[in-house]
């Protein structure tokens, strides 16, 4: 049976009530915590992450998609109410949802985010189902030293699409890639960095890793901006009233914005998504970019056009089929989001890579089910069900939410290993994490650069192995030159280039 | 030495206002050139021709010593410039937060965790979880209102123990064993 017709049979799977019920609830969460202004669906993953042991894996990762489509859509609730983007994908939505509210159009500013993200989201997801084996099958040209490449090309292109953040980015993904050594060598069973600990020597488990790094981060960044909640609460009590009926964009506006603005925009995403470090807030800042670059009517723009809330989230949730590819056929992350699924997979003993959709296929097609599924029937419906309500849930009160996730991410991590050293790297990981935050790290880099780790080092040692130490070995096989050839053109693009338009700029200026 | 310079280092030690990067940053360089010292204790990187296990982190040790060392450096000086623009600001702070000199929520929250992991174990999940889910709302929201406070924490807990031992089959530590 071939992959495509594997993900058809899995929507079968969503009439077990069991697994819908988690899809559902996994949705429901992903929404919320997204919706929730300086929560994200990546806390929400990283706080569930623990119950996937539990949980029977197939179930786990369906839960996880559906978590990650909310997650790009949920944003757009208080970024069109009180002009603050519950998620960092939301951002641009903000810029023509709320001026839409202002007028008295919030739930149809909702109505066309619902809309865009439903189309996006499907279209995202259905062309990773049907690219993805293909790329599965390119990758299996890729070896040892094209590996190494390849991962070493991830994690620049991760550090310097941080664009001003470039040396605290690298120093990130260098403290990540520090943590990965710790434990036992890969190849020579030598401890190091273990001070003589039997649980370090173990080596760090990804687990405490990432509750420490979203999940106590976040309390302890919560904590010290308390006072600005407290604002945001404030400005949401203010939010009027919405009705059911007001969510439904009129057919005349969605022929508006055009069929073509919305495809256009979710190939935007879905290519930025297959981008390492890119993420859904790129994705819907570049779609924007073009709406705004191609529109007949620039300049209403930043003043309520649906345009803006199409463009941006229809890209915003194609990225979720986007990065998807390389987690899934090089077991490259491309956002938090996607790291934490590849540790779901890693933790079930899954290793990503180009055998995956072959030999895990039965695992890989019902998660790409829940994905389209969440993606086409939960966005509308719970935008249209629940919208109304959005709000309500959105006031939560601080207290009980961040003492419930407080209780889940440090309960939650000794769940691994039933020992308290777990609980403990946790809080070292969250204490770093926080500090890391507070003087502008991206501690999504040091996360990236543990996972990529491990796989950085064991090709690099290989590949210099067989060729008895010889660097030339990277440029003279095709795969490795590849990567290289390409890292150049990322650097030149993203690192170089901007800072000589800034300098004309500023000449002119 | 120059005044200058000993004023730099005053920064770079953390004395001072504006410091709070700059000891950060050195933290970061002084446990970067931790990592490198002790990947070098680890044997050379290439033995009989081969790669060694110290290899790799020979190369992030260097290379995260060079980075971090540079961002320390960036942060002295950046710490400089701002001292003098912020010495008057300073003073009156100085003044204002006299009588303000308590834990910040923030490392009381550290503490509280890391009291409560000490303590899962030993309490078991229901003591200690109650006392510290109470404990972290109690910081988020204010001591008003405990009472209703300590209901919902009970709840949160109790909820918390469904849904890892009843739902998920974990066993969680109790007070007899």
């Amino acid at each position: 049976m071939d992959f495509l017709t594997q993900v058809v049979a899995s929507f079968g799977l969503l009439l077990n009530p069991t697994i819908l019920f988690y899809v559902v609830a996994g949705f429901l969460i992903g929404t919320i915590f997204s919706a929730i202004p300086g929560l994200t669906a990546t806390l929400a993953l990283a706080l569930l992450l623990p119950l996937t042991y539990s949980l029977d894996v197939t179930t786990a990762l369906m839960a996880c998609a559906s978590i990650y489509m909310a997650g790009m859509c949920g944003g757009s609730i208080t970024a069109t109410t009180i002009n603050i983007p519950g998620a960092p994908s939301s951002m641009m939505t903000a810029v023509e949802g709320y001026p839409m509210q202002q007028r008295g159009e919030g739930p149809l500013a909702l109505g066309h985010a619902s809309f865009a993200s439903m189309i996006g989201g499907v279209f995202g997801a259905v062309l990773l189902v049907l690219l993805a084996p293909l790329i599965a099958d390119l990758s299996l040209l890729v070896q040892t030293t094209g590996k190494a490449a390849l991962i070493l090309f991830a994690l620049i292109v991760i550090v310097i699409a941080q664009r001003g953040n470039v040396r605290r980015a690298a120093i990130a993904a260098c403290l990540g890639l520090m943590l990965a050594t710790v434990g036992l060598d890969a190849m020579v069973p030598v401890a190091r960095f273990s001070f003589g600990m039997g649980d370090l020597a173990a080596g760090i488990d990804l687990m405490p890793v990432i509750i420490g790094t979203f999940a106590i981060s976040e309390l302890l960044t919560q904590l010290a901006e308390n006072d600005k909640a407290k604002r945001i609460r404030e400005q949401l009590k203010g939010v009027a009233k919405i009705r059911r009926r007001d969510f439904i964009p009129s057919r005349s506006a969605i022929r508006r914005i055009g069929a073509a603005c919305y495809l256009k925009s979710s190939t935007i995403g879905y290519l930025v998504g297959t981008l390492p470090g890119a993420g859904g807030s790129m994705g819907g800042f570049l779609a924007y970019v073009e709406a705004v670059r191609t529109s007949r009517e620039p300049d209403s723009f930043g003043k309520g056009n649906p345009q803006g809330i199409a463009a941006a989230e229809s890209a915003n949730n194609a990225v979720c089929g986007g990065a998807l590819v390389p987690m899934l056929t090089f077991g490259i992350p491309g956002d938090p989001i996607t790291a934490i699924v590849l540790g779901v997979l890693v933790i079930n003993g899954i290793q990503p890579g180009p055998q995956l959709m072959e030999s895990q296929a039965g695992l890989i097609a019902p998660m790409l089910a829940a994905l389209i599924f969440s993606a086409l029937i939960l966005v509308p419906l719970t935008m249209y069900l629940l919208g109304p309500y959005f709000i309500r849930i959105v006031r939560i009160r601080r207290d009980v939410l961040f003492g419930s996730i407080a209780m889940l991410a440090v309960v939650g991590s000794y769940v691994a290993t039933y020992s308290t050293f777990q609980m403990m790297m946790t809080l070292v990981m969250g204490i770093l994490a926080f500090y890391l935050r507070k003087h502008g790290y991206p501690v999504v880099t040091l996360l990236l650069g543990f996972i990529l780790g491990p796989g950085l080092e064991e090709y690099l040692r290989r590949a210099l192995t067989l060729s008895n130490g010889d660097l030339t070995v990277f440029v003279t096989q095709p795969d490795s030159l590849f990567f290289i050839v390409l890292t150049g053109i990322f650097v030149y693009f993203l690192a170089i280039r901007k800072p000589v338009q800034l300098k004309g700029g500023e000449n002119s200026g | 030495m120059s005044r200058s310079s000993s004023s730099l280092l005053a920064r770079a030690l953390g004395f001072g206002s504006g410091s709070g990067a700059a000891r950060f940053h050195g933290v970061l360089a002084l446990l970067a050139l931790g990592y490198l010292v002790g990947g070098l204790a680890m044997g050379p990187p290439l033995e009989a021709g081969k790669l060694t296990p110290s290899f790799f982190p020979l190369l992030i040790g260097v290379l995260a010593t060079v980075l971090c060392g540079l961002q320390w450096w960036s942060s002295v000086r950046g710490a400089e410039a701002q001292n003098q623009a912020e010495a008057s600001v300073d003073a009156d702070r100085q003044e204002g937060s006299a009588s303000g000199r308590r834990l910040s929520p923030e490392l009381t929250l550290m503490l509280a965790t890391l009291g409560y992991v000490l303590v899962f174990q030993w309490l078991g999940y229901v003591l200690s979880t109650l006392v510290y889910v109470l404990g972290v709302m109690l910081l988020f929201s204010g001591l008003d209102k405990w009472l209703s406070k300590a209901a919902i924490a009970l709840a949160i807990t109790a909820v918390g123990f469904v849904l890892f031992n009843q739902i998920f089959n974990v066993r969680l530590p109790t007070l007899w064993g």
